[in-house]
């Protein structure tokens, strides 16, 4: 059951000095409880299919084709209003750097509060910040009252990205895209948010969609990964058989190259 | 890798300890000893708050250590008159992490690279612009990139301008502080080659700052792991990268995700 | 706590020598003045015997270092000197006239504030389209205008086409009773002693002067904010909150949380420097503040009245900034609170 599709989606964008067609006519589907990462370098599309497939706007002027359908939602056609009432409670946001998400000068109990008050689904802070407790727990922190009462500067790169997590999670979202959720973080703590996210999988049936350059995250933590390059789609499929069987070059090279920066090679 | 020499770079118990106001006291560096060979890099691994870039701003004089001693070719800086003192700067050079920050967006590449010669009033107009070229083309790219603006060029060409830059004036130690680390996978590689060859060919000692163990790998002839101000482990880079010893360098070690599913862990042709 | 303390400590002792230099250059700058205030006084006519007379008894003809020491004794006494002129004490006529031209000048920031946020807020949100372009037009069409032909037009408009508004009359109109003193401003004090026609009376009174002087800093008001606010709204923050599905107002209150500094910062700076830079408004509008009378000052060489001014404020600059810093400091717990979880 595919709880996201994406259908010959083409995206330009216009620029003072001319259009860009930035992804051109990719199709793949996303289904229940399942994390695919999708794989690309810089210039790759990769960031314009997130933010097309999250109904999130870019700060420049951009046109799209086809079809992308969450859950039922068309989230290239949809209305403001539309999006705003998905956004939260059916699709969660993981951004790579967790300090640019939070916000600075307010409580984090806060920042919980204000989007469950913008979804209806509180009516009193002591309600949100029960919420927003129990979903700290759930992303792993072992003091959430404390964490709740103060602010981002406090944390720690792993903690504070696990707020952002529980901030995009505390509605319970069906789908999840997380845009390079480790890449700013330290090694020993990169694996413990992908646990996190792997975790939720588990515990609420969430799709995750991972953006990332690392294969060592899609061969660990993905069912199945897309590899993107200069726009189109070149390979899709099963972690395992892509990468026991890749038959694009590119992605052959991609895979080269970390065998031999890595393991016992 | 490359033939390794003497030692250039000597710290003997060094420490470093902070004061910011209101809060207690930190020992960034706290008690580090290790060498740099002419011709050897040296991999200091580590995560934030390890120390590691602390060590790479004391060696660069960007910070003065507190007790212990750094030496450079056998002299230690306490000792060092000021002539010698500028000729260790000039001998110690760095590359940053992000090569767009580092670069001046508005002056073109030619008097990116050139700075540090015009700086230390090394060489005329037209020798300048020849060894500018020939730095150049050393890093892999073309002379004709001199007339360009760092916005117009790609991440991966960015930090080898970075690099370029660094050893224009003929350093004999490069301090590389997370050299790839906001570069795409591919360029990373291409990136790392260039550091190897340089130093094979201008036998350069190299301190690498980083917590991409990739990178380390591909350059490194020993690592270094620094936790907490300290050392914990030292040794030959497949020793420490494949067999670390000490509980910490297991855990960071390991933490380093296989390229390759757990599945097919047995599969020798993943080559 | 003790980090608390020992800040506001180091801001205070910052605090008392920065007084010190400041009246010490406001007495150096004036004694430097070239021309000869005891031949200003004397008038035209004066022969020099006369002109000598009245040096010896403004104390011209001793040495600077004893002025100095005589000017910095009566500061410690609370005596700013006397008015060379109208031979009133300076303070006084400096505490009779600041409270007019503070009410300006809070009433006009506010109204600042209100256009330079509203037009700010318009350019930042709708970047680069219909709606940024018209309010930058407007920014700098109010930019290019001096402040008196603002206030010019303001009264043309206002008062002489279409009658709403009282003319340039000062504060208050001929028969209107002023209240009690309490705080020196009218249209507070009149609210304390209850007497609403002149309340009301002050109330039209202020409108167009508070409105020009409003326009004139509310553009560059304006330009603060709309960086400040462009940047907040382009940040990845403005992202996840959308993200999450908060609302474009709850995203717009968010870039201004974040962007509140800067904004605060050039507020403060204005208010400081329109302590004598609102000579124009008053002048334009007959108000009786001290601005306009500084100048006043200036033109006539009234030297003791020249320094009591710039004592008076330079003082009022310097405690806005030590209030700013207090503020930005209680407002931001990056710079209150360090580090905690690791």
């Amino acid at each position: 059951m595919s709880l996201l599709t994406v259908e010959n989606l083409s995206i330009d964008y216009h620029t003072r000095d001319g259009d860009l067609r930035v992804v051109d006519d990719i199709s793949f589907h996303v289904n229940e409880a399942e994390i695919v990462g999708l794989v690309g370098e810089s210039g790759s599309g990769k960031s314009a299919v997130i933010h097309a497939v999250a109904g999130l706007p870019r700060n420049v002027i951009a046109t799209s084709h086809g079809r992308v359908t969450i859950d039922g939602s068309d989230m290239l056609t949809a209305g403001h209003r539309e999006l705003r009432a998905l956004h939260g409670s059916r699709i969660g946001f993981v951004g790579q750097n967790p300090f640019g998400s939070l916000h600075p000068t307010l409580k984090i109990s806060t920042q919980f509060h204000n989007v469950l008050k913008a979804h209806g689904k509180t009516s009193s802070r002591r309600e949100s910040f029960e919420l927003a407790t129990e979903t700290l727990k759930l992303v792993g922190i072992r003091e959430p009252e404390r964490v709740l009462r103060g602010y981002a500067n406090q944390l720690s790169g792993g903690m504070a990205q696990r707020v952002v997590i529980g901030i995009a999670a505390v509605l319970k979202p069906r789908f999840f895209i997380a845009d390079e959720p480790t890449t700013a973080l330290d090694p020993t703590v990169q694996i413990q948010i992908l646990e996190v996210l792997r975790g939720l999988r588990e515990s609420l049936g969430m799709s995750i969609l991972i953006v990332t350059h690392d294969l060592g995250v899609v061969a660990n933590y993905c069912d199945r990964m897309l590899v993107m390059r200069s726009g189109s789609l070149l390979e899709q499929g099963a972690v395992r058989d892509l990468f026991s069987d890749a038959t694009h070059p590119y992605t052959r090279e991609l895979l080269d190259v970390d065998a031999h920066e890595g393991g016992q090679l | 890798m490359s033939s390794i020499g003497d030692v250039v770079i000597e710290f003997e118990h060094v420490v470093k300890t902070f004061h910011p106001s209101g809060a207690p006291a930190v020992r960034a560096v706290d008690d580090i000893s290790f060498q740099i060979r002419a011709g050897e890099t040296v991999g200091l691994i580590g995560e934030s708050g390890s120390g590691k870039s602390t060590t790479g701003r004391l060696l660069l004089g960007l910070e003065r250590h507190d007790s212990g001693v750094i030496r450079y070719r056998g002299r230690s800086v306490d000792e060092m008159d000021v002539a010698e003192r500028r000729r260790m700067r000039t001998d110690v050079q760095v590359v940053f992490q992000e090569p767009y920050e580092s670069l001046n967006p508005r002056l073109r590449i030619g008097d990116i690279v050139a700075e540090p010669l015009v700086v230390r009033g090394l060489g005329d107009r037209t020798e300048r612009r020849k060894r500018v070229a020939e730095r150049l083309e050393r890093v892999g790219l073309a002379a004709s990139v001199m007339s360009r603006f760092p916005g117009e060029l790609s991440g991966g060409q960015q930090q080898r301008v970075g690099i370029a830059r660094a050893i224009v004036a003929d350093p004999r130690v490069l301090v590389l502080d997370e050299p790839t680390a906001s570069l795409d996978r591919t360029i990373r590689a291409q990136v790392a080659d260039v550091l190897t060859q340089l130093q094979t060919e201008l036998g350069l000692g190299y301190l690498l700052i980083t917590h991409d163990m990739g990178t380390v790998r591909r350059v490194a002839d020993r690592a270094l792991v620094m936790l907490a101000g300290r050392i914990v482990e030292d040794g030959p880079v497949e020793q420490v990268m494949n067999n670390p010893q000490a509980d910490y360098s297991r855990l960071l070690i390991g933490s380093e995700l296989k390229p390759y599913p757990p599945a097919l862990e047995n599969r020798g042709d993943l080559r | 706590m003790k980090r608390w303390g020992g800040f506001l400590l180091r801001r205070l002792l910052l605090v008392v020598v920065s007084l010190w230099a400041l009246v010490t250059i406001a007495f150096l700058l004036v004694s430097l003045l070239p021309s000869d205030p005891a031949r200003a006084v004397a008038g035209e006519y004066a022969t020099d015997e006369q002109i000598a007379a009245i040096s010896a008894e403004l104390g011209l003809d001793q040495p600077l270092w004893a002025r100095y020491g005589q000017f910095l004794g009566e500061l410690l006494t609370g005596s700013l000197g006397t008015d060379i002129y109208t031979g009133d004490p300076v303070a006084a006529e400096i505490t009779d006239r600041l409270p007019s031209t503070l009410e300006l000048i809070i009433l006009g920031l506010a109204v600042a504030t209100i256009v330079g946020l509203a037009l700010g807020a318009v350019s930042a949100y709708y970047h680069r389209k219909w709606q940024d372009i018209f309010s930058g037009g407007v920014v700098a069409v109010l930019q290019s205008l001096p402040d008196f032909v603002i206030a010019v037009v303001c009264l043309y408009v206002f008062f002489h086409v279409l009658g709403w508004l009282p003319g340039p009359e000062g504060q208050l109109s001929i028969t209107a009773v002023r209240p009690p003193t309490v705080t020196g401003m009218i249209i507070v004090d009149s609210l304390f002693a209850g007497q609403w026609d002149t309340f009301w009376d002050a109330v039209r009174h202020a409108v167009l002067p508070c409105l020009a002087l409003g326009l004139a800093l509310g553009a560059l008001f304006a330009r603060v904010s709309r960086v400040a606010l462009r940047e907040a709204l382009e940040s990845e923050q403005t992202r996840f909150a959308r993200a999450c599905g908060l609302s474009e107002g709850s995203v717009l209150r968010y870039a201004l949380l974040t962007a509140r500094t800067p904004i605060l910062t050039y507020g403060a700076i204005m208010f400081a420097s329109m302590v004598g830079g609102t000579a124009i408004i008053e002048t334009v509008f007959n108000w009786n503040g001290v601005s306009q009378w500084s100048v006043q000052a200036m033109l006539t060489n009234n030297f003791p009245a020249i320094q009591g001014f710039i004592v008076v404020a330079g003082t009022i600059t310097l405690f806005v900034y030590v209030f700013l810093d207090v503020l930005t400091g209680v407002l931001d717990p990056r710079i209150r609170l360090a580090r905690v979880g690791r």
